[in-house]
């Protein structure tokens, strides 16, 4: 059976990297005394794939990886089974069996369902050097000057290429605050926006400064924006020196996109 | 603990005499042995590194000390006796320890742990016990025999590991000068068995500088590793899985304290690289020399080690100057400064191939004499007289060669079947 697993990601294991997440879920599992699914062949291994790899720095309230189990109990006692062999730094907060895929049906990744995500992005303390950073009120200003731009070209880079691109359209949702943020978010979720309001509590880092912007970016693996690129451009448009440690990116939610509403719905509220 | 012992040194440098200067400071100081290694605490829940390390595996010793009496071989020597736990403990052990860290792969380490009594009976409740869970098992010290390679073969992915074999000496008169009871018979064998199950890569050690070496001895290693791989062209072509790689690689050997060449003369790192280049040479004289990769030690660095293996008090004042003068990570090559070194040991005023390159005379006193290892110096003259009368030595699971170790009343001493006679000091030579 296919299980989804939401997981949280904080504190210093954000600076362990993703294929290294990856073993540590696979010893987390044999610890936890699951029972795997493994990969027939050479080398057998765990079959297990994660929705969208987070980047080494960042921090997340909405991590998800797909498994595949011989059995499974209660979802309850399976996320106590495992947060009971976690470290401090990773939490699970969710467990969902999934559907059965029905015959001739394609099987479908977390991956390739991916395609939005919230992310906070905090000032951390002591990286207030410009004008802009000193307050609350010039930050939001300055960021909201930049949002409104009509288009927003960046140069893209990828390994092979670099590009102009208008990352404008990527960008789905901006707020300054909480209240702000769920507020815009309810319209944009599919039938229950009640899951805006029972969110876990959230692990990200809290910085004095109060300076933070929410954003929902596309994310996946046909078009893609990470927060870090978001920011540059910001100091782009101000020309200022990008620093790139100053900010604390950490993921709220992934989601898929209704292809039928354009509605937003997080991963674990659905039964792929 | 130095302070409390007082030495002195005859004209020609070597030691004199060291003497207790506190009353509660030991002649001797006598090794402290654990016996029962089924009853000792054992790490069952070590910490497992989020950043994928080298050794991502469980270590389980199956057994402490080696009943075999390799003459170059420090550990064999001073964990004597060889103390083997129990089936049940280990299983308990394994079981806990894969249980609390989540790993894939476990290791049953010893020093040689194809001696292991009931290794069968444990592997088969390993691979019983975790196999569906996809555990490897691994074993960093095997001796290639028909049940290894196939438990080997069971549990390891053949694509993935070579095999290794560690004959030491070129030529069966070498191999029987340090004791190391594996035969030309056995490597060809192993190695074939091994072609036959699937591997196609074997990686062989050897040492060069062990006593009493010659040239033939040297070309033995290179006729050695062709043999081997002939062995893997005997195989019918059609079960062949591509070509076969001969990985031979020679370190240089340093005579270590405790060991029955501890008296003996180490070569200068000129001899060493004479003899690597004469290997080289051999090698490519072969016929399957394509398929023979010869890899080699730094030889300055073994020089080095020598003075360190078998040096005194008067050498710490050296590694503080080398230190000083920056010398850190000397494993790494591009950080390894030997001038600097060299440059230490003439400010000391000492030569380092007093310590090297020098034959012991048998009466000479050694700076490590007050260390009580429960191996006598009577038995390590006599194996080291042995060597040179290229004379073999029984392992102690088939003959005890009174080497003092039973003074500690247990293992291996006590355990053997065959309750074979303890050869007393004065009985042989």
């Amino acid at each position: 059976m296919k299980v989804r697993i939401k997981f949280q990601k904080y504190g210093a294991m954000k600076f362990i990297g993703h294929l290294d997440v990856v073993r540590y879920f696979q010893k987390a599992f044999r610890r936890a005394g699951f029972d795997s699914v493994y990969t027939n062949g050479f080398s057998p291994h765990q079959i297990m794939s994660f929705a969208a790899p987070l980047g080494l720095g960042l921090t997340s309230d909405g991590e998800y990886l797909d498994a595949e189990l011989v059995s499974s109990e209660e979802p309850k006692v399976m996320i106590d089974k495992l947060n009971a062999v976690l470290t401090e730094g990773f939490h699970v907060t969710g467990f969902h069996i999934l559907k059965d895929r029905e015959e001739h049906q394609k099987a479908v990744t977390a991956m390739a369902l991916v395609s939005s995500a919230d992310y906070r992005v905090s000032l951390k303390d002591g990286y207030d050097h410009v004008e802009i950073l000193k307050s609350k009120e010039a930050f939001q200003k300055a960021f909201a000057d930049f949002i409104s731009q009509e288009k927003i070209v960046i140069d893209k880079k990828t390994k092979t290429s670099e590009k102009a691109v208008d990352i404008k359209p990527m960008i789905t949702l901006t707020a300054f605050d909480e209240k702000e943020y769920r507020d815009k978010l309810s319209a944009k979720i599919q039938n229950n926006s009640q899951q805006v309001f029972d969110l876990p509590e959230s692990t990200a880092e809290v910085y004095q400064n109060g300076i933070m912007v929410y954003l929902q970016l596309d994310t996946g693996s046909t078009v893609n924006l990470k927060p870090e690129l978001v920011m540059e451009a910001f100091y782009q448009f101000q020309n200022l020196p990008y620093n790139k440690f100053s900010w604390q990116v950490h993921r709220l939610e992934i989601y898929t996109r209704d292809s039928d509403t354009g509605k937003l719905i997080s991963l674990d509220h659905l039964e792929r | 603990m130095p302070a409390f012992y007082d030495v002195s040194y005859h004209a020609d440098g070597t030691v004199a005499g060291m003497v207790s200067n506190n009353p509660n400071a030991p002649d001797k100081v006598k090794r402290q042995v654990e016996m029962n290694l089924s009853e000792t605490y054992y790490p069952t829940t070590p910490l497992v590194p989020y950043i994928k390390a080298t050794q991502d595996r469980v270590v389980l010793e199956i057994q402490r000390g080696c009943i075999r009496g390799c003459r170059f071989c420090q550990a064999g020597m001073i964990y004597r006796p060889n103390r083997e736990r129990s089936l049940e403990y280990l299983k308990k052990c394994a079981y806990e320890m894969l249980a609390s860290t989540g790993h894939e792969e476990i290791s049953l380490s010893s020093l040689s742990s194809s001696d292991y009594s009931q290794l069968q009976e444990l592997v088969c409740f390993l691979i019983n016990e975790f196999g569906s869970k996809k555990v490897n098992i691994s074993f960093p010290s095997l001796r290639i025999d028909a049940f290894s390679l196939d438990v080997m073969s069971k549990v390891q992915d053949i694509r993935k590991s070579s095999l290794t074999f560690a004959p030491e000496a070129g030529s069966q008169r070498l191999r029987n000068v340090i004791n190391k009871g594996l035969t030309e018979e056995d490597i060809l064998n192993g190695s074939g068995k091994a072609f036959q199950s699937g591997w196609n890569r074997v990686k062989l050690y050897f040492m060069m500088g062990l006593p009493t070496e010659k040239e033939d001895d040297i070309e033995g290693i290179a006729i050695l590793s062709d043999q081997i791989a002939r062995k893997y062209y005997e195989i019918p072509k059609e079960q062949r899985s591509g070509k076969v790689s001969i990985v031979t690689s020679t370190s240089f050997f340093v005579p270590k304290p405790f060991t029955p060449f501890q008296w003996a003369r180490m070569n200068t790192s000129e001899e060493y690289l004479t003899k690597q280049h004469y290997l080289r040479d051999k090698i490519r004289e072969q016929l399957n020399r394509k398929s023979i990769k010869y890899n080699w030690h730094e030889a300055d660095l073994s020089e080095l080690e020598g003075a360190f293996a078998r040096g005194d008090r008067r050498i710490s004042k050296v590694i503080y100057d080398a230190y000083k003068a920056g010398c850190l990570y000397d494993s790494w090559s591009e950080y390894f400064h030997f001038d600097k070194w060299q440059k230490a040991f003439r400010d000391n005023g000492i030569d380092y191939r007093f310590y090297t390159c020098r034959e012991r005379d048998e009466e000479e006193v050694f700076p490590w004499d007050f260390i009580d290892t429960g191996i006598t110096k009577k038995f390590l003259l006599r194996e080291y007289r042995n060597a040179k009368a290229e004379k073999v030595t029984l392992n102690c699971r088939q003959s005890c060669a009174g080497c003092g170790a039973k003074s500690f009343g247990g293992g291996i001493c006590y355990r053997s079947g065959a309750n074979p006679e303890e050869v007393t000091n004065e009985s042989t030579n």
